[in-house]
């Protein structure tokens, strides 16, 4: 359980900003291209619903205005029938006409009933059916169905009892002429007396059906949706599955229909959302056109699919580019993470080259710049171990300088021949003491004391060697003997003033080493009053390094006084035939 | 780098699978829907059978609602079972997805039913059984109802005086003849006062019935009540019974209807048809086909009913549908 929630967790833990990167914009992507093509989709299948409704509206209206010119024709046709003279007297009550003279009354109407029935396809016939039960109809001979009772037919009984207003039927079968069975709709009217007051029989048209369910069955409603016409006692007139629904095989909402004013409803009963559109006629039908709501939309798949694969496709893309975004901008960064792992390797040559102008690019010159002095100060630390090393070694040499060892003890030797006992024993001893303090520890520093019992042997042998010819003075303060300084470091200058500078002059040199304090630091000078220095020798002992055997060159001690620090070292100062001082700056060690 | 190449991959081939899969499926959809086609054998295709043509008009309302494609077969005789059989035949090879069958024959549709079988159609029986109990439904008349609805009318106006009543039906009738008597008789049987003489069969056409029935009432003059066993003994029974204008005295119950009959109905010569319902045959053919082909537990027997029309009712809507159906509306 806690295993699979770190599990889990670990999962939103990215290691890299790339992987955090382009997963949030994913996320980020993937949720607002969800969110805009959800909302578009429903905003253009209701606009697209909205028009079809709109559309449906104005079919059906349309479907009423013919359905009402049509029925409106034929009352005016009816009209054209029922103001006729002929037809008005012959079924009138009060015009009397003899047994003889109905023919040519008969053939006068029968043929205007005709004349309109050729003009019209689709009227089935014109009858009049008066009630002194005098009958014409459209055809010269008509033998009536004894067995049909025309008073009790609806048609009939409806016209009789609306006094004057047309009726009309529900489709039926019309029986009333022998042997002819054939499906009408039946326009039906009372025939008025001249004055208009009493009725004087009733007026038939039988229409075919065709007209109707053409108007109606061309209606494009959709693959499933229809248009359906009821009279006003909920009877069908029109409706393409009216077997269907004449055989209780299938069911319309009819009662529902019948209750609905004009306008329309939404239904989901016996299956399929479903609108229903009503439009009302003046003579009491109403006209509904049914469209399924799934249907309005009727490439509602086709919508959903493009929005379904463009965003798909928007997706792809999208991912992709936050995959590019990401790795733009992880790219440096890891180059550089990179870079510095190499750098952590201890390759300092490494260059970041990234040169963008932002936050990354500086980061990177930032890091240039920091391995540069890297590598600079590392060559430098190198540089001076290496020094440190070499002067070590040349430290040893000196420390044993055989030249200065051969040349004092064939002084000695010199001496114990001509038996100047005191000055071997001075001189030994004085040998002895200059070893130990050149043995002293192997530290690199010594206090200034143990320095300075070096230079004094060193002086006391030198002027021992050279006689009257070399004098000496040392005058340290005694505050700084305790300090410590680099090992060796007055020996070389001194030698050099003995051998560039009192032993090349005639008379006797002196030798002055004085040391004091000076603020944070000590200052040594060493002077000499010998034949001084031109420029361009000044210039050849500062350059004689380690090149002479004969022991530490000036310049390495200048050098190792300066890897104490820059502001330390050795100053020259030289007039010729006047002597050299030479002031070394050191700082102060415990 | 955590997110490497291959997940990076593999999402975006997800994507383009994904697409491809939608579009292919969308659009094989679209371009391509599942069409079912269904061979529908009536008994005759013949545009003179009423009852066959209103069949074959339920198929065609049923096929244009259900978006299926049909095919209407036929021979011109009613009785023609060998053409049958080779238009199933010849069906088969097309491999519709179910097969509509009014078998002219009791017996020898077994192994045509075995070959529709094996070509893993449905097949539907309707009007008429076939002995095989693996059809996937069998749609018809049940006509020992329609017998029975035919004696309650007999029997319904009767005033409680016994009365005599005889059946005439074809020599080589149908075995739906047998269950209308059946019927009929089940329901006689249970009336004391109705003497039941028995069934009188002619020879098949309208005359030989009109001379059977001129005979019978004179072997049995006190004849109160004719069954007619289907649209010819009806027609016959009543141009006997018209000729002696017995009409009041001898009630006539007919089967199927016809113009004729329907006249006769209207003078008052016949008191009543029973009708079956050929467009709901037809129709309620092809649904359950859709319905068994898509998996739809289907009704194994389905009755489909019968009307007992007479004078008064025959103008009802459902009735005159019933007995009109053909006139182009």
């Amino acid at each position: 359980m806690r295993q699979g929630r770190n599990v889990g967790f670990d999962l939103f833990k990215f290691k890299s900003i790339q992987s955090s990167i382009s997963v949030a914009f994913s996320c980020l992507i993937l949720f607002s291209i969800a969110i805009t093509s959800v909302i578009s989709y429903f905003l253009s299948a209701n606009a697209v619903e909205e028009n079809s409704e709109h559309y449906i509206k104005e079919i059906i209206q349309q479907v009423n205005v013919n359905i009402q010119s049509y029925i409106t024709n034929m009352e005016h046709i009816g009209m054209l029938a029922l103001t006729n003279k002929d037809v008005k007297y012959y079924f009138s009550d009060t015009g009397f006409i003899s047994e003889a003279a109905r023919r040519p009354y008969e053939k006068r109407i029968s043929d205007l009933f005709q004349s309109i029935l050729i003009s019209r396809k689709d009227i089935a016939s014109i009858m009049v059916f008066g009630y002194n039960g005098r009958f014409v109809s459209d055809r010269r001979i008509t033998s009536l169905n004894p067995n049909a009772r025309i008073e009790e037919q609806p048609w009939y009984k409806n016209a009789k009892k609306e006094g004057g207003k047309s009726i009309i039927s529900s489709p039926h079968v019309q029986n009333i002429i022998q042997n002819e069975y054939r499906w009408v709709v039946s326009l039906s009217q009372e025939l008025k007396s001249l004055d208009g007051m009493t009725g004087e029989g009733i007026f038939l048209v039988d229409l075919n059906l065709s007209v109707i369910n053409e108007i109606c069955s061309r209606i494009n409603m959709g693959n499933k949706g229809y248009v359906f016409i009821i009279d006003k006692d909920g009877n069908i007139v029109y409706h393409p599955q009216q077997k269907l629904i004449n055989s209780n095989l299938k069911t319309e909402l009819i009662d529902k229909v019948k209750n609905e004013t004009s306008g329309s409803f939404m239904t989901d009963e016996g299956g399929g959302k479903r609108i229903y559109t009503i439009q009302e006629t003046h003579f009491g039908w109403r006209i509904v056109g049914v469209a399924h709501t799934g249907e309005l939309i009727s490439n509602r798949y086709q919508i959903r699919l493009s929005y379904i694969l463009w965003s798909l496709l928007a997706l792809a893309i999208a991912l992709h580019l936050s995959f590019f975004i990401s790795r733009r901008l992880s790219q440096p960064i890891k180059l550089l993470q990179g870079k510095m792992k190499q750098v952590e390797k201890g390759d300092f040559d490494i260059r970041s080259e990234i040169d963008s102008q932002n936050e990354i690019g500086q980061l990177g010159r930032a890091f240039n710049i920091m391995v540069g002095r890297i590598k600079d100060l590392m060559n430098q630390i190198i540089q001076n171990e290496e020094f440190k090393r070499k002067s070590e070694w040349q430290l040893l040499q000196s420390q044993i300088n055989p030249h200065f060892l051969y040349n004092t003890l064939d002084s000695i030797i010199w001496m114990a021949e001509r038996k100047k006992h005191e000055e071997v024993v001075l001189m030994t001893s004085s040998l002895a003491k200059l070893f130990r303090a050149i043995i002293y520890k192997n530290n690199e520093t010594v206090p200034v004391r143990v320095e300075l019992e070096h230079i004094t042997n060193y002086l006391l042998i030198q002027k021992m060697r050279y006689k009257d010819k070399l004098d000496f003075q040392i005058d340290v303060d005694p505050s700084i003997l305790d300090y410590q300084i680099p090992k060796i470091i007055l020996q070389p200058i001194v030698e050099n003033a003995i051998y560039h500078g009192i032993k090349k002059k005639l008379e006797s040199g002196t030798v002055k080493i004085t040391g004091m304090e000076q603020g944070e630091n000590i200052v040594f000078v060493v002077s000499d009053d010998g034949i001084g220095m031109d420029s361009e020798k000044l210039r050849q002992v500062l350059m004689l390094t380690h090149t002479s055997n004969k022991g530490i060159g000036v310049s390495n001690v200048n050098e190792r006084i300066k890897l104490l620090g820059r502001e330390y070292g050795l100053t020259f100062k030289s007039e010729q035939w006047e002597g050299t001082e030479v002031t070394i700056v050191l700082p102060k060690f415990i | 780098m955590t997110i490497r190449k291959p997940v990076l991959l593999a999402v975006f081939l997800i994507i383009v699978i994904g697409f491809f899969a939608v579009y292919g499926i969308e659009a094989f959809r679209l371009t391509n829907p599942k069409e079912t086609r269904i061979t529908i054998v009536l008994k005759t295709n013949h545009v003179h059978s009423e009852f066959w043509q209103t069949v074959s008009t339920g198929v065609q309302a049923a096929a244009k609602e259900f978006g299926v494609i049909i095919d209407i077969k036929g021979p011109l005789s009613e009785m023609d079972s060998d053409e049958q059989i080779r238009m199933i035949d010849e069906a088969i090879a097309q491999k519709p997805d179910a097969f509509i069958l009014a078998a002219a024959d009791y017996s020898k549709f077994a192994p045509s039913a075995e070959k529709i079988r094996e070509s893993g159609a449905k097949l539907i029986l309707i009007d008429s059984p076939i002995p095989i109990n693996w059809a996937d439904s069998f749609l018809a008349t049940d006509h020992v109802e329609a017998g029975k609805k035919a004696g309650i009318s007999l029997a319904g106006h009767g005033n409680g005086e016994s009365f005599k009543v005889v059946a005439i039906g074809d020599r080589n009738g149908t075995a739906a003849e047998e269950e209308r008597e059946a019927g009929f008789r089940q329901v006689l049987s249970d009336l004391p006062e109705v003497e039941y003489v028995g069934v009188y069969y002619f020879e098949g056409t309208e005359d030989t019935a009109y001379e059977r029935v001129k005979k019978l009432l004179t072997l049995y003059p006190d004849i109160q009540g004719i069954i007619a066993l289907n649209e010819k003994a009806t027609l016959g029974a009543a141009k006997a019974i018209k000729e002696k204008k017995w009409a009041q005295k001898i009630k006539i119950i007919g089967f199927d209807s016809s113009i004729y009959v329907i006249k006769l109905l209207e003078e008052g010569i016949i008191h009543a048809t029973v009708v079956q319902k050929p467009f709901n045959m037809g129709y309620l053919s092809i649904e359950t086909a859709v319905k068994a082909l898509n998996g739809v537990k289907v009704n194994p027997r389905v009755d489909l009913g019968s009307n007992v029309i007479t004078s008064d009712n025959m103008y009802t809507k459902e009735n005159q549908e019933l007995l009109f159906p053909l006139v182009e509306k």
